[in-house]
């Protein structure tokens, strides 16, 4: 434990020294702020009303699913890609860090990290304490999933640059698929985007307001994404593991 | 003690350890000595557990935390200050706040607690990484040419602290191609060309076995003839 919060404390230290990083958790909470005061919702009458529609939803909708699939991707594989570039793994393993600690802490970083954001989503999207309770939940084993998937980019990358090629590739797949399903209608689209635990988050967060929206499968499609990522990741590092970095150097 | 027995290494094709074998006693400072490319740092990685041999064996009478560390890659973390990125090992060695303190004025880092490491000088970076090798004062030390590309008085100062570390009963296991270095600091030194120990013993007697007429001890002298005869065969 001790271990594990003194690197804790020490990415919390990085990361506020960190603009790029700490652009993309706040880019997306502070987008949606704005654009739940300024979202036009379609009125009783107009094409696509909704009972019950609120800007602050609408926009929650739009931009929690991206900031799942960018801000935990990028932070966590940014940290590790980095400390693998920077060969500061052999100092810490030397010190007595083990791979459980250091992953642990990265976890930890990256959730702490992204709860703020998520209680945004949440308040700004006006759930009832139920909605809100189980928009929380999915939310937290979301980002947890994308940390993982952050994690697995970070340990195969060699450096920073190839990880943020990496992560680019994830994060618009997972960030923009669920955002642009509503807006086109193409089948092929929707049917990829089914399986998206990105696009799932959405549909928990209109589970109040449209009928069809079957609560149980979108949180058992989150459920599995993750344990796809956690068996992805499990493949990755027994493959390359962490101080399998080491000699490569 | 440190101790090496017919450790060979070879990544890919590429052997860069040929059949080395070391001892070194407690509370001593080795040198090994040799050009870019010998193998040195390989030797301190495979001694310190960075990377297992290939054939051979090699111990270190100390237990993992009991051992410090400094490479040419500091591995420091750049954006966070002086202080943080020591206070960080301290934390994980289980020590608190003034060992880091202490530490970083034995180095002479004080002064530069709260300035972010990108902003120090090289020496600078080279004084906290070694601090940060012998924060949590360990038994046995591997230094990776520690005052490479230095100003002297810098390297001067590490020298001192270095040394006061044996007085503490550090064992010391630094790397270098400052011959210089080496004849000041060392009580014993191996001289590495091309992954093979060719001259081994204390500065002084390496000296007077290949220029016995000299009164001052040049070990540049006898490192250039020995290197010069390996390349050619004759050792």
């Amino acid at each position: 434990m001790r271990i594990v919060s003194a690197l804790f404390l020490n990415n919390f230290r990085d990361l506020l020294k960190t603009p790029t990083l700490l652009i993309s958790l706040l880019m997306f909470p502070a987008i949606a702020v704005i654009m739940a005061m300024f979202l036009p919702v379609p009125e009783y009458g107009e094409e696509n009303y909704l009972e019950g529609l609120t800007a602050g939803l609408l926009a929650a909708s739009m931009f929690a699913p991206m900031f799942v699939a960018m801000g935990p991707i990028n932070t966590a594989s940014n940290s590790i890609a980095e400390d693998i570039e920077k060969k500061r793994l052999r100092f810490l393993i030397m010190a007595g860090v083990n791979a459980g600690h250091y992953l642990a802490a990265i976890i930890l970083f990256v959730m702490a990290t992204s709860i703020p954001p998520i209680i945004v989503f949440g308040l700004i999207a006006q759930l009832s304490v139920f909605g809100f309770s189980v928009f929380f939940g999915v939310m937290l084993v979301s980002t947890l999933a994308a940390t993982v998937l952050g994690a697995m980019v970070g340990i195969l990358s060699k450096s920073l640059q190839q990880a943020g090629s990496i992560s680019i590739m994830a994060m618009m797949f997972f960030g923009f698929i669920p955002m642009f399903v509503p807006m086109m209608d193409i089948d092929a689209l929707s049917n990829i985007a089914q399986f998206l635990f990105t696009y799932q988050l959405r549909e928990v967060m209109f589970y109040e307001l449209v009928d069809d929206v079957n609560l149980l499968r979108a949180i058992g499609i989150i459920l599995a994404n993750f344990a796809v990522f956690i068996a992805l990741f499990a493949y990755v590092y027994r493959k390359r593991g962490l101080k399998g970095k080491l000699s490569e150097e | 003690m440190i101790k090496m027995q017919n450790v060979s290494k070879r990544f890919g094709d590429k052997l860069v350890l040929d059949d080395v074998n070391l001892e070194v006693p407690v509370g001593r400072i080795f040198g090994l000595l040799g050009p870019s490319g010998s193998g040195k740092t390989t030797i301190i990685n495979i001694l310190a557990k960075q990377i297992p041999a290939c054939v051979g064996t090699s111990s270190v009478e100390a237990k993992p935390f009991e051992v410090g560390l400094m490479l040419d890659d500091d591995g420091l973390y750049e954006r966070i200050s002086v202080k943080h990125n020591l206070e960080l090992f301290a934390r994980i060695y289980g020590l608190d706040k003034t060992a880091a303190e202490q530490t970083l004025r034995g180095v002479g880092l004080f002064e530069e607690r709260d300035k972010p490491v990108l902003k120090l000088s090289r020496g600078m970076k080279q004084r906290l990484a070694l601090s940060r090798a012998i924060v949590h004062k360990p038994k046995v030390l591997f230094l990776d040419e520690p005052t490479a590309n230095l100003d002297p008085n810098t390297a001067r100062g590490i020298h001192g602290l270095i040394l006061g570390l044996r007085e503490r009963g550090t064992t010391v296991f630094l790397t270098t191609h400052n011959m210089q270095e080496a004849v000041n600091l060392c009580d014993e030194i191996a001289l590495l060309y091309k992954g093979k120990i060719i001259e081994s013993g204390t500065p002084e007697g390496v000296c007077q076995k290949y220029n016995s007429y000299k009164t001052i001890p040049d070990l540049e002298s006898v490192f250039i003839r020995l290197t010069e005869q390996a390349a050619g065969g004759a050792v």
